[in-house]
Protein backbone atom coordinates (compact mmCIF):
# COMPACT_ATOMS: atom_id res chain seq x y z
CA UNK A 1 0.00 0.00 0.00
CA UNK A 2 3.05 2.35 0.27
CA UNK A 3 3.01 4.48 -2.81
CA UNK A 4 6.10 5.96 -4.47
CA UNK A 5 5.00 9.48 -3.56
CA UNK A 6 4.84 8.56 0.13
CA UNK A 7 8.27 6.95 -0.13
CA UNK A 8 9.66 10.11 -1.72
CA UNK A 9 8.06 12.23 0.98
CA UNK A 10 9.49 10.18 3.80
CA UNK A 11 12.90 10.07 2.16
CA UNK A 12 12.84 13.87 1.85
CA UNK A 13 11.74 14.14 5.44
CA UNK A 14 14.49 11.84 6.68
CA UNK A 15 17.18 13.67 4.74
CA UNK A 16 16.01 17.09 6.01
CA UNK A 17 16.10 15.76 9.58
CA UNK A 18 19.61 14.48 9.00
CA UNK A 19 20.59 17.87 7.62
CA UNK A 20 19.19 19.57 10.71
CA UNK A 21 21.25 17.37 13.03
CA UNK A 22 24.36 17.68 10.89
CA UNK A 23 24.49 21.44 11.56
CA UNK A 24 26.48 21.46 14.78
CA UNK A 25 28.48 24.02 16.67
CA UNK A 26 31.98 25.09 15.78
CA UNK A 27 34.89 24.90 18.20
CA UNK A 28 35.42 27.66 20.73
CA UNK A 29 37.71 30.42 19.54
CA UNK A 30 40.43 31.89 21.69
CA UNK A 31 44.13 31.84 22.47
CA UNK A 32 45.74 28.41 22.93
CA UNK A 33 45.59 27.15 26.52
CA UNK A 34 47.33 24.29 28.26
CA UNK A 35 46.22 21.98 31.07
CA UNK A 36 48.53 22.23 34.08
CA UNK A 37 48.94 20.49 37.42
CA UNK A 38 51.38 20.41 40.29
CA UNK A 39 52.21 20.34 43.97
CA UNK A 40 52.59 23.07 46.61
CA UNK A 41 54.23 22.42 49.97
CA UNK A 42 54.64 24.80 52.88
CA UNK A 43 57.56 24.04 55.22
CA UNK A 44 57.73 20.50 53.91
CA UNK A 45 54.07 19.69 54.33
CA UNK A 46 51.40 19.76 51.58
CA UNK A 47 49.53 23.07 51.66
CA UNK A 48 46.15 22.16 53.10
CA UNK A 49 44.06 24.73 51.28
CA UNK A 50 45.00 27.70 49.17
CA UNK A 51 44.94 29.42 45.82
CA UNK A 52 47.54 29.53 43.08
CA UNK A 53 47.52 32.19 40.37
CA UNK A 54 49.31 32.27 37.01
CA UNK A 55 49.84 35.74 35.52
CA UNK A 56 51.44 35.99 32.06
CA UNK A 57 54.68 37.98 32.26
CA UNK A 58 54.08 39.35 28.77
CA UNK A 59 50.86 40.98 30.00
CA UNK A 60 47.38 40.19 28.84
CA UNK A 61 44.09 39.33 30.44
CA UNK A 62 44.42 35.53 30.54
CA UNK A 63 45.13 35.32 34.28
CA UNK A 64 44.06 31.98 35.74
CA UNK A 65 43.78 30.61 39.26
CA UNK A 66 43.37 27.18 40.73
CA UNK A 67 42.37 25.76 44.07
CA UNK A 68 45.12 23.97 46.02
CA UNK A 69 43.72 21.11 48.08
CA UNK A 70 46.06 18.95 50.19
CA UNK A 71 49.04 20.25 48.26
CA UNK A 72 47.76 19.44 44.78
CA UNK A 73 46.34 21.64 42.07
CA UNK A 74 45.24 20.99 38.50
CA UNK A 75 43.59 23.09 35.84
CA UNK A 76 41.95 21.50 32.78
CA UNK A 77 42.65 22.94 29.33
CA UNK A 78 39.49 25.05 29.32
CA UNK A 79 40.63 26.83 32.50
CA UNK A 80 44.38 26.63 31.98
CA UNK A 81 46.91 29.39 31.26
CA UNK A 82 48.23 30.51 27.89
CA UNK A 83 51.74 29.73 26.65
CA UNK A 84 54.96 31.33 27.86
CA UNK A 85 56.51 32.44 31.15
CA UNK A 86 54.16 33.19 34.03
CA UNK A 87 54.48 34.74 37.46
CA UNK A 88 53.02 32.46 40.13
CA UNK A 89 51.39 33.60 43.39
CA UNK A 90 50.27 31.36 46.24
CA UNK A 91 47.74 32.48 48.85
CA UNK A 92 46.35 30.73 51.88
CA UNK A 93 44.52 32.26 54.79
CA UNK A 94 44.31 30.83 58.23
CA UNK A 95 42.00 31.60 61.13
CA UNK A 96 43.82 32.88 64.21
CA UNK A 97 41.05 31.68 66.50
CA UNK A 98 40.40 35.22 67.69
CA UNK A 99 37.22 37.11 66.92
CA UNK A 100 37.01 40.81 66.22
CA UNK A 101 34.12 42.79 67.60
CA UNK A 102 32.53 45.31 65.31
CA UNK A 103 31.49 48.51 67.04
CA UNK A 104 28.71 49.15 64.55
CA UNK A 105 27.39 45.63 64.48
CA UNK A 106 28.12 44.08 67.89
CA UNK A 107 25.72 41.19 67.28
CA UNK A 108 27.90 39.72 64.56
CA UNK A 109 31.53 39.34 65.69
CA UNK A 110 33.83 38.33 62.85
CA UNK A 111 36.65 35.77 62.92
CA UNK A 112 40.15 37.04 62.34
CA UNK A 113 42.22 35.45 59.60
CA UNK A 114 45.82 35.97 58.50
CA UNK A 115 47.68 35.22 55.29
CA UNK A 116 50.04 32.39 56.17
CA UNK A 117 52.10 32.48 52.96
CA UNK A 118 55.01 34.98 53.08
CA UNK A 119 54.77 37.94 50.65
CA UNK A 120 57.72 36.69 48.61
CA UNK A 121 55.36 34.03 47.26
CA UNK A 122 52.37 36.25 46.53
CA UNK A 123 52.42 40.06 46.63
CA UNK A 124 56.13 40.13 45.64
CA UNK A 125 56.30 36.69 44.15
CA UNK A 126 59.57 35.16 42.96
CA UNK A 127 57.89 31.97 41.73
CA UNK A 128 57.85 31.27 37.99
CA UNK A 129 56.27 28.81 35.59
CA UNK A 130 57.03 28.35 31.89
CA UNK A 131 54.00 26.88 30.16
CA UNK A 132 54.97 25.03 26.97
CA UNK A 133 52.72 23.73 24.24
CA UNK A 134 52.03 20.00 24.52
CA UNK A 135 54.43 19.62 27.46
CA UNK A 136 53.75 17.93 30.75
CA UNK A 137 53.36 21.33 32.47
CA UNK A 138 53.70 19.93 35.96
CA UNK A 139 55.07 22.36 38.53
CA UNK A 140 56.31 21.88 42.08
CA UNK A 141 56.67 24.72 44.56
CA UNK A 142 58.30 24.16 47.94
CA UNK A 143 57.55 27.21 50.06
CA UNK A 144 59.27 27.98 53.34
CA UNK A 145 58.76 30.49 56.11
CA UNK A 146 55.08 30.04 56.77
CA UNK A 147 55.56 29.86 60.51
CA UNK A 148 58.38 32.41 60.89
CA UNK A 149 57.60 35.26 63.22
CA UNK A 150 59.66 37.66 61.08
CA UNK A 151 58.14 36.53 57.79
CA UNK A 152 55.82 39.53 57.80
CA UNK A 153 52.58 37.67 58.19
CA UNK A 154 50.00 39.98 56.75
CA UNK A 155 46.80 40.71 58.51
CA UNK A 156 43.92 40.39 56.09
CA UNK A 157 40.95 40.74 58.35
CA UNK A 158 39.63 44.23 57.82
CA UNK A 159 37.08 46.12 59.78
CA UNK A 160 34.03 47.93 58.65
CA UNK A 161 34.67 51.58 57.89
CA UNK B 1 -27.20 4.11 10.41
CA UNK B 2 -25.63 0.69 10.50
CA UNK B 3 -26.97 -0.36 7.17
CA UNK B 4 -25.96 2.97 5.79
CA UNK B 5 -22.26 2.59 6.68
CA UNK B 6 -22.17 -0.95 5.37
CA UNK B 7 -23.60 0.26 2.18
CA UNK B 8 -21.01 3.06 1.92
CA UNK B 9 -18.16 0.69 2.58
CA UNK B 10 -19.42 -1.67 -0.05
CA UNK B 11 -19.76 1.24 -2.36
CA UNK B 12 -16.13 2.29 -1.94
CA UNK B 13 -14.68 -1.18 -2.36
CA UNK B 14 -14.84 -0.95 -6.06
CA UNK B 15 -12.76 2.23 -6.43
CA UNK B 16 -9.30 3.19 -5.18
CA UNK B 17 -9.50 4.56 -1.60
CA UNK B 18 -9.31 8.39 -1.36
CA UNK B 19 -7.50 10.00 1.59
CA UNK B 20 -4.21 9.69 3.49
CA UNK B 21 -2.28 6.51 4.04
CA UNK B 22 -0.87 5.93 7.50
CA UNK B 23 2.67 6.80 6.32
CA UNK B 24 1.56 10.10 4.82
CA UNK B 25 -0.25 10.99 8.02
CA UNK B 26 2.84 10.20 10.10
CA UNK B 27 5.04 12.25 7.77
CA UNK B 28 2.72 15.23 8.06
CA UNK B 29 2.63 14.95 11.85
CA UNK B 30 6.41 14.69 11.98
CA UNK B 31 6.87 17.75 9.77
CA UNK B 32 4.47 19.73 11.94
CA UNK B 33 6.41 18.58 15.03
CA UNK B 34 9.68 19.80 13.52
CA UNK B 35 8.13 23.16 12.63
CA UNK B 36 6.84 23.59 16.19
CA UNK B 37 10.22 22.63 17.54
CA UNK B 38 11.75 25.35 15.38
CA UNK B 39 9.13 27.86 16.45
CA UNK B 40 9.18 27.26 20.21
CA UNK B 41 12.57 28.87 20.90
CA UNK B 42 11.45 31.88 18.88
CA UNK B 43 8.33 32.20 21.03
CA UNK B 44 10.42 31.88 24.19
CA UNK B 45 12.86 34.54 23.02
CA UNK B 46 9.94 36.84 22.21
CA UNK B 47 8.78 36.40 25.81
CA UNK B 48 12.29 37.19 27.05
CA UNK B 49 12.39 40.26 24.80
CA UNK B 50 9.20 41.49 26.43
CA UNK B 51 10.64 40.94 29.91
CA UNK B 52 13.80 42.75 28.87
CA UNK B 53 11.73 45.68 27.65
CA UNK B 54 10.01 45.94 31.01
CA UNK B 55 13.34 45.54 32.78
CA UNK B 56 14.86 48.46 30.90
CA UNK B 57 11.68 50.47 31.40
CA UNK B 58 12.07 50.13 35.17
CA UNK B 59 15.59 51.52 34.82
CA UNK B 60 14.22 54.35 32.71
CA UNK B 61 11.73 55.21 35.46
CA UNK B 62 14.55 55.23 38.00
CA UNK B 63 16.44 57.56 35.67
CA UNK B 64 13.49 59.95 35.44
CA UNK B 65 13.21 59.86 39.23
CA UNK B 66 16.92 60.63 39.53
CA UNK B 67 16.59 63.73 37.38
CA UNK B 68 13.48 64.88 39.22
CA UNK B 69 15.40 64.45 42.45
CA UNK B 70 18.31 66.37 40.95
CA UNK B 71 16.12 69.26 39.91
CA UNK B 72 14.82 69.56 43.49
CA UNK B 73 18.02 68.96 45.48
CA UNK B 74 20.65 69.93 42.88
CA UNK B 75 22.40 66.63 43.48
CA UNK B 76 21.85 62.91 43.08
CA UNK B 77 20.79 61.07 46.28
CA UNK B 78 23.35 59.62 48.71
CA UNK B 79 24.04 55.87 48.59
CA UNK B 80 23.41 55.88 52.34
CA UNK B 81 23.97 58.24 55.27
CA UNK B 82 24.43 57.42 58.93
CA UNK B 83 21.36 56.02 60.66
CA UNK B 84 20.08 57.12 64.05
CA UNK B 85 19.29 54.47 66.60
CA UNK B 86 16.63 54.68 69.30
CA UNK B 87 19.30 55.83 71.80
CA UNK B 88 20.05 58.80 69.44
CA UNK B 89 23.52 57.54 68.52
CA UNK B 90 24.48 57.70 64.86
CA UNK B 91 26.16 54.81 63.17
CA UNK B 92 27.07 52.99 59.97
CA UNK B 93 25.05 50.30 58.24
CA UNK B 94 21.55 51.24 59.22
CA UNK B 95 20.30 53.81 56.69
CA UNK B 96 18.03 53.74 53.63
CA UNK B 97 19.25 53.26 50.09
CA UNK B 98 19.27 55.83 47.29
CA UNK B 99 16.30 53.94 45.86
CA UNK B 100 14.12 54.87 48.85
CA UNK B 101 15.03 58.54 48.46
CA UNK B 102 13.77 58.35 44.87
CA UNK B 103 10.36 56.92 45.78
CA UNK B 104 8.74 60.34 46.01
CA UNK B 105 9.81 60.99 42.41
CA UNK B 106 8.82 57.62 40.96
CA UNK B 107 5.08 57.51 41.68
CA UNK B 108 5.43 55.87 45.11
CA UNK B 109 4.55 58.74 47.49
CA UNK B 110 2.82 56.45 50.00
CA UNK B 111 5.88 54.28 50.41
CA UNK B 112 8.08 57.38 50.53
CA UNK B 113 5.94 58.92 53.28
CA UNK B 114 6.09 55.69 55.26
CA UNK B 115 9.88 56.04 55.55
CA UNK B 116 11.17 57.98 58.55
CA UNK B 117 14.59 59.22 57.47
CA UNK B 118 15.37 60.40 61.02
CA UNK B 119 15.54 56.80 62.17
CA UNK B 120 17.61 53.78 61.34
CA UNK B 121 15.86 51.24 59.14
CA UNK B 122 17.89 48.11 59.96
CA UNK B 123 20.43 46.89 62.53
CA UNK B 124 18.30 48.61 65.16
CA UNK B 125 16.19 45.92 66.75
CA UNK B 126 14.93 48.24 69.49
CA UNK B 127 13.11 50.72 67.33
CA UNK B 128 14.06 51.60 63.75
CA UNK B 129 13.62 48.14 62.26
CA UNK B 130 9.98 48.09 63.25
CA UNK B 131 9.26 51.76 62.69
CA UNK B 132 10.46 51.64 59.10
CA UNK B 133 9.35 48.13 58.25
CA UNK B 134 6.60 49.29 55.88
CA UNK B 135 9.18 50.60 53.45
CA UNK B 136 11.89 48.04 54.07
CA UNK B 137 9.80 44.92 53.70
CA UNK B 138 7.73 45.85 50.63
CA UNK B 139 8.34 44.04 47.37
CA UNK B 140 8.24 46.70 44.65
CA UNK B 141 7.91 45.77 40.98
CA UNK B 142 9.79 48.92 39.98
CA UNK B 143 12.89 47.48 41.66
CA UNK B 144 12.58 43.99 40.17
CA UNK B 145 13.66 42.88 36.72
CA UNK B 146 11.09 40.39 35.37
CA UNK B 147 13.81 38.28 33.70
CA UNK B 148 15.30 37.50 37.09
CA UNK B 149 13.21 35.52 39.55
CA UNK B 150 12.67 37.50 42.76
CA UNK B 151 13.89 35.89 45.99
CA UNK B 152 11.93 32.82 47.04
CA UNK B 153 14.02 32.67 50.21
CA UNK B 154 13.82 34.48 53.53
CA UNK B 155 15.72 37.65 54.36
CA UNK B 156 19.10 36.81 55.89
CA UNK B 157 20.72 39.08 58.48
CA UNK B 158 19.92 42.74 59.21
CA UNK B 159 18.11 42.08 62.51
CA UNK B 160 14.55 41.60 63.73
CA UNK B 161 11.52 42.23 61.50
CA UNK B 162 13.43 40.88 58.51
CA UNK B 163 14.41 37.38 59.43
CA UNK B 164 11.06 35.65 59.22
CA UNK B 165 10.13 37.45 56.01
CA UNK B 166 10.62 36.59 52.40
CA UNK B 167 13.30 38.93 51.01
CA UNK B 168 11.80 41.78 48.95
CA UNK B 169 14.55 41.59 46.35
CA UNK B 170 16.11 44.30 44.21
CA UNK B 171 17.69 43.96 40.78
CA UNK B 172 18.98 47.51 40.29
CA UNK B 173 22.03 48.94 42.01
CA UNK B 174 23.36 52.46 42.30
CA UNK B 175 26.84 52.52 40.77
CA UNK B 176 29.87 53.26 42.95
CA UNK B 177 31.93 53.51 39.77
CA UNK B 178 35.00 51.63 38.60
CA UNK B 179 36.25 51.03 42.12
CA UNK B 180 36.27 48.33 44.76
CA UNK B 181 35.85 50.99 47.45
CA UNK B 182 32.35 51.93 48.57
CA UNK B 183 32.88 54.29 51.49
CA UNK B 184 33.10 58.03 51.04
CA UNK B 185 34.80 58.22 54.44
CA UNK B 186 37.97 56.85 52.80
CA UNK B 187 39.38 60.30 52.10
CA UNK B 188 42.43 58.85 50.36
CA UNK B 189 40.43 56.93 47.80
CA UNK B 190 36.68 57.48 47.80
CA UNK B 191 34.52 55.90 45.07
CA UNK B 192 34.75 57.44 41.61
CA UNK B 193 31.19 56.87 40.39
CA UNK B 194 27.90 58.73 40.69
CA UNK B 195 26.99 57.26 44.11
CA UNK B 196 28.89 56.39 47.24
CA UNK B 197 28.28 55.23 50.79
CA UNK B 198 28.23 58.75 52.21
CA UNK B 199 28.20 57.94 55.94
CA UNK B 200 29.33 61.01 57.84
CA UNK B 201 32.30 62.21 55.76
CA UNK B 202 31.36 61.28 52.20
CA UNK B 203 29.61 63.42 49.61
CA UNK B 204 26.75 63.27 47.19
CA UNK B 205 27.42 64.08 43.55
CA UNK B 206 25.53 66.18 41.03
CA UNK B 207 25.64 66.56 37.29
CA UNK B 208 28.25 69.32 37.53
CA UNK B 209 30.74 66.80 38.90
CA UNK B 210 30.18 64.30 36.09
CA UNK B 211 32.79 65.84 33.85
CA UNK B 212 33.10 62.70 31.72
CA UNK B 213 29.66 63.62 30.42
CA UNK B 214 26.43 62.27 31.81
CA UNK B 215 25.89 60.16 28.69
CA UNK B 216 29.25 58.45 29.27
CA UNK B 217 28.79 57.57 32.93
CA UNK B 218 26.83 54.68 34.42
CA UNK B 219 24.42 55.69 37.21
CA UNK B 220 22.54 52.43 37.80
CA UNK B 221 23.08 48.85 36.69
CA UNK B 222 21.26 45.59 37.06
CA UNK B 223 22.16 42.30 38.69
CA UNK B 224 20.49 38.92 38.99
CA UNK B 225 18.97 37.85 42.28
CA UNK B 226 21.30 35.59 44.24
CA UNK B 227 20.34 31.94 44.68
CA UNK B 228 19.84 32.24 48.46
CA UNK B 229 21.17 28.69 48.68
CA UNK B 230 24.64 28.34 50.23
CA UNK B 231 24.86 24.72 49.08
CA UNK B 232 25.12 25.54 45.39
CA UNK B 233 27.69 27.61 43.52
CA UNK B 234 26.19 30.25 41.27
CA UNK B 235 28.49 32.35 39.10
CA UNK B 236 28.32 35.35 38.78
CA UNK B 237 25.94 36.15 41.67
CA UNK B 238 27.68 34.43 44.60
CA UNK B 239 29.86 36.71 46.73
CA UNK B 240 33.06 34.94 47.78
CA UNK B 241 34.82 36.10 50.95
CA UNK B 242 38.34 35.81 49.61
CA UNK B 243 39.97 37.71 52.45
CA UNK B 244 42.75 39.35 50.42
CA UNK B 245 43.24 42.43 48.27
CA UNK B 246 44.60 42.47 44.71
CA UNK B 247 48.42 42.60 44.86
CA UNK B 248 49.66 46.16 45.23
CA UNK B 249 46.40 47.66 46.42
CA UNK B 250 45.14 48.86 49.76
CA UNK B 251 42.44 51.08 51.13
CA UNK B 252 42.70 54.81 51.45
CA UNK B 253 45.34 55.49 48.80
CA UNK B 254 43.23 55.30 45.64
CA UNK B 255 44.67 52.00 44.39
CA UNK B 256 41.29 50.26 44.69
CA UNK B 257 39.79 52.28 41.84
CA UNK B 258 40.43 53.32 38.26
CA UNK B 259 42.94 54.58 37.13
CA UNK B 260 45.36 53.42 39.86
CA UNK B 261 43.90 49.91 40.24
CA UNK B 262 46.37 47.60 38.45
CA UNK B 263 44.34 45.74 35.87
CA UNK B 264 46.42 42.55 35.82
CA UNK B 265 46.44 42.21 39.61
CA UNK B 266 42.72 42.90 39.69
CA UNK B 267 41.95 40.19 37.13
CA UNK B 268 44.27 37.79 39.00
CA UNK B 269 42.30 38.53 42.17
CA UNK B 270 39.00 37.95 40.36
CA UNK B 271 40.27 34.65 38.98
CA UNK B 272 41.30 33.62 42.50
CA UNK B 273 37.70 34.18 43.54
CA UNK B 274 36.53 31.99 40.67
CA UNK B 275 38.86 29.23 41.88
CA UNK B 276 37.79 29.73 45.50
CA UNK B 277 34.15 29.43 44.44
CA UNK B 278 34.83 25.80 43.53
CA UNK B 279 35.77 24.95 47.08
CA UNK B 280 32.94 22.97 48.61
CA UNK B 281 34.17 22.74 52.20
CA UNK B 282 33.22 26.28 53.16
CA UNK B 283 36.90 27.24 53.66
CA UNK B 284 36.16 30.34 51.63
CA UNK B 285 32.86 31.61 52.94
CA UNK B 286 30.30 33.10 50.62
CA UNK B 287 27.05 35.00 50.52
CA UNK B 288 24.32 33.99 48.11
CA UNK B 289 21.96 36.85 48.94
CA UNK B 290 22.88 39.39 46.24
CA UNK B 291 20.05 41.87 45.77
CA UNK B 292 17.95 40.66 48.67
CA UNK B 293 16.53 44.08 49.61
CA UNK B 294 16.38 47.22 47.48
CA UNK B 295 15.72 49.53 50.42
CA UNK B 296 18.85 49.05 52.58
CA UNK B 297 21.83 51.29 51.93
CA UNK B 298 24.55 48.63 51.73
CA UNK B 299 26.77 47.14 49.08
CA UNK B 300 25.27 44.01 47.46
CA UNK B 301 21.84 45.31 48.51
CA UNK B 302 21.49 48.64 46.70
CA UNK B 303 25.09 49.59 45.86
CA UNK B 304 27.32 47.89 43.32
CA UNK B 305 30.25 48.65 41.04
CA UNK B 306 31.19 48.32 37.39
CA UNK B 307 34.64 46.73 37.25
CA UNK B 308 33.86 43.66 35.15
CA UNK B 309 31.74 43.25 31.99
CA UNK B 310 28.19 41.90 32.49
CA UNK B 311 27.90 38.19 33.34
CA UNK B 312 31.64 37.54 33.75
CA UNK B 313 33.26 34.14 34.31
CA UNK B 314 34.11 35.34 37.81
CA UNK B 315 31.83 35.43 40.85
CA UNK B 316 31.36 38.54 42.95
CA UNK B 317 34.08 38.89 45.51
CA UNK B 318 34.77 40.53 48.86
CA UNK B 319 38.13 41.43 50.38
CA UNK B 320 36.71 40.48 53.75
CA UNK B 321 37.54 36.99 54.93
CA UNK B 322 34.76 36.11 57.24
CA UNK B 323 31.33 37.22 56.31
CA UNK B 324 30.52 40.92 56.57
CA UNK B 325 29.89 42.42 53.17
CA UNK B 326 30.94 45.93 54.20
CA UNK B 327 34.47 45.75 52.87
CA UNK B 328 35.86 46.57 49.41
CA UNK B 329 34.95 44.08 46.72
CA UNK B 330 33.15 43.45 43.46
CA UNK B 331 29.36 43.37 43.14
CA UNK B 332 28.84 43.77 39.45
CA UNK B 333 26.54 43.62 36.45
CA UNK B 334 24.69 40.41 35.70
CA UNK B 335 21.39 39.43 34.14
CA UNK B 336 19.43 36.60 32.60
CA UNK B 337 19.11 38.46 29.29
CA UNK B 338 21.07 36.69 26.59
CA UNK B 339 24.34 38.48 25.87
CA UNK B 340 24.45 41.41 28.27
CA UNK B 341 22.80 43.60 30.88
CA UNK B 342 21.02 46.94 31.00
CA UNK B 343 22.62 50.04 32.44
CA UNK B 344 21.18 53.46 33.16
CA UNK B 345 23.48 56.29 32.18
CA UNK B 346 23.49 59.50 34.20
CA UNK B 347 21.66 61.39 31.43
CA UNK B 348 18.64 59.10 31.98
CA UNK B 349 19.14 56.89 28.94
CA UNK B 350 19.17 53.10 29.18
CA UNK B 351 21.74 51.11 27.20
CA UNK B 352 22.21 47.37 26.76
CA UNK B 353 25.80 46.57 27.60
CA UNK B 354 27.18 43.47 25.88
CA UNK B 355 29.00 40.72 27.78
CA UNK B 356 31.91 41.12 25.39
CA UNK B 357 32.62 44.76 26.25
CA UNK B 358 36.25 45.45 27.17
CA UNK B 359 37.31 45.92 30.81
CA UNK B 360 38.88 49.29 29.95
CA UNK B 361 35.57 50.46 28.45
CA UNK B 362 33.62 49.38 31.54
CA UNK B 363 36.05 51.28 33.77
CA UNK B 364 35.74 54.36 31.56
CA UNK B 365 31.94 54.19 31.73
CA UNK B 366 32.06 53.74 35.49
CA UNK B 367 34.06 56.81 36.46
CA UNK B 368 32.36 60.19 36.64
CA UNK B 369 35.49 62.28 36.11
CA UNK B 370 38.17 59.94 34.80
CA UNK B 371 38.73 61.88 31.58
CA UNK B 372 38.75 58.70 29.46
CA UNK B 373 37.80 58.78 25.79
CA UNK B 374 35.24 56.13 24.88
CA UNK B 375 34.88 55.21 21.24
CA UNK B 376 31.22 54.96 20.31
CA UNK B 377 31.72 51.50 18.81
CA UNK B 378 33.29 50.06 21.94
CA UNK B 379 30.02 49.28 23.72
Amino acid sequence: MIRPSALRASAFFASSLAALFAVGCGGEEGPPREPISGVVTLDGRPLEKGLITFTPEAGGDLVVSGLVVDGAFSLPRAEGPGLGPHRVDVWSKKATGKTLKDRNDPDNPVEETVEQIPPRYNTRSELKADVVQGGENRFTYDLTGGKDKDAAVKKVASRRP
Amino acid sequence: MRTNSIARRGDAAGREARGFTLIELLVVIAIIAVLIALLLPAVQSAREAARRAQCSNNLKQIGLGLHNYHSVFDSFPPGALFGRRADKTLGNNRDFSAHVRLLGFTEQPALYNAANFDLACFNDNDYGNGANSTTTTTRLSLMLCPSSTPPSWNHQGSGSVFNALRAPGGNYFASLGATMEFAGQQSGGPPNGVFEYVGDKGRTHGLREITDGSSNTIAFGEWRTGSGNPNVTTIPTDIIFLGSFPAGTKRNDGTLGSPLLPRGAFLAWASQCAAAAKDRDGYYGKSTTLGQNWSLGLVAYSLGNVLLPPNPRYPNCSTHGTGTLQSPGVWGLSSLHPGGANVLLADGSVRFLKDSVDVATIWALGTRAGGEIISSDSY
